[in-house]
């Protein structure tokens, strides 16, 4: 299984893991946690410095060694 | 960016609006959204400041733990929402947080921030220059946080900035306005619009800031830290209005002595 690099932070994932599965299992994670959810509307995607448009969630297959950021907006000056 | 000063009328109760690039806004103040220690204070804090601009971070998702979902609390139809490249300090990175801000649905507009130094947060402004070519290049709206050299925010104007955003004084230091002179002198070289960003401590820094004759005043730590938040913006909402007209009204000249206001002539015992 794949070694990625998400927000810094090394994970493994399943094999032909796509960014659309990524950010499902993200959400399942944050429901599982238990706050306030995860609003995958509110998300933007990079993999390796270049965006993934959300258009292309599944269309894009992760792959060993992929550094992916996702990002959301907060309160800032 | 010298105007002619003419008095403010009677009826003149707001400042003009200000145009950056194809934008028009009725506020000069832009505030930002960190640091309020409720999202209720926030939007009563930004009700009461008047503005129509606020700023907004990008940041790695926390989707363990969660945001507070700040743009929940923002009516997108009041106000338009400016995110910021703060915490960068490589250009390169502020080139993707600014694309980032656009794939978020936040538009072409960034304020552009490449900081050089963790301690003070004062800008790079190699970096800065650079992001502000590549972002115009690619269509972006760039209002760029520079120092107040004032040879660095004309490199900024010469690479398309559409604001430039020289600092009162350090991000979220309190200090005021540090350095008039220099400002002044951006204020009287540059053609774009001039907005002072970071330092303000208190409704007079706006004040001060806006009689130098800068357009407008980016600020968020002066709101969001006071004791009372809502009650200092509506105080930084008529200080810049009271600056915005003191500067077009024309000040007196600064004298060593005095100069009596009452005649000196027929004074009783002469």
């Amino acid at each position: 299984m794949p070694n990625i690099s998400l927000n810094g932070e090394v994970r493994t994932i399943p094999a032909n893991s796509s960014v659309e599965q990524l950010v499902a299992s993200l959400e399942a994670e944050a429901k599982e946690a238990g706050t306030r959810g995860l609003d995958r509307r509110a998300l933007a995607v990079e993999v390796n410095r270049v965006i993934v448009p959300r258009s292309t969630y599944r269309a894009h297959a992760l792959t060993e060694g992929d550094e992916i950021e996702i990002v959301t907006i907060v309160g800032g000056g | 960016m010298n105007s002619t000063p003419t008095p403010p009328t009677p009826q003149t109760v707001t400042p003009a609006p200000i145009t950056l690039g194809d934008r028009t806004f009725h506020s000069r103040l832009f505030v930002g959204t960190g640091k309020y220690k409720d999202p209720e204070t926030m939007v009563a804090a930004l009700d009461a400041s008047g503005c129509e601009v606020v700023t907004v971070a990008i940041r790695r998702v926390d989707w363990k733990s969660g945001h507070d979902p700040v743009m929940a609390h923002l009516d997108r139809k009041r106000y338009t929402i400016l995110p910021n490249t703060a915490g960068c300090f490589e250009a390169e990175d502020a080139i993707r947080v600014a694309r980032l801000g656009r794939e978020l649905g936040l538009g072409d507009w960034v304020k552009l921030e490449v900081l050089g130094d963790k301690k003070t947060l004062l800008p790079d402004p190699v970096g800065t220059l650079e992001a502000t070519k590549t972002l115009v290049a690619e269509g972006f709206t760039v209002l760029a946080y520079t120092s107040d050299d004032p040879v660095m925010a004309l490199r900024l104007q010469d690479a398309g900035a559409t604001s430039v955003m020289p600092a009162g004084s350090p991000i979220g230091s309190g200090q005021g306005i540090n350095n008039r002179h220099s400002l002044r002198i951006i204020l009287e070289t540059l053609t774009v619009p001039v907005i002072i960003d970071a330092g303000v401590g208190t409704a007079s820094d706006v004040t001060i800031a806006m009689e130098l004759g800068a357009e407008g005043v980016l600020l968020n730590t002066g709101i969001a830290g006071a004791k009372d938040p809502v009650a200092m913006a509506h105080a930084m909402r008529h200080a810049l209005a009271a600056g915005y007209f003191a500067h077009r009204a024309g000040r007196i000249e600064k004298r060593l002595y005095a100069t009596a206001s009452s005649p000196l002539e027929g004074v009783l015992g002469e």
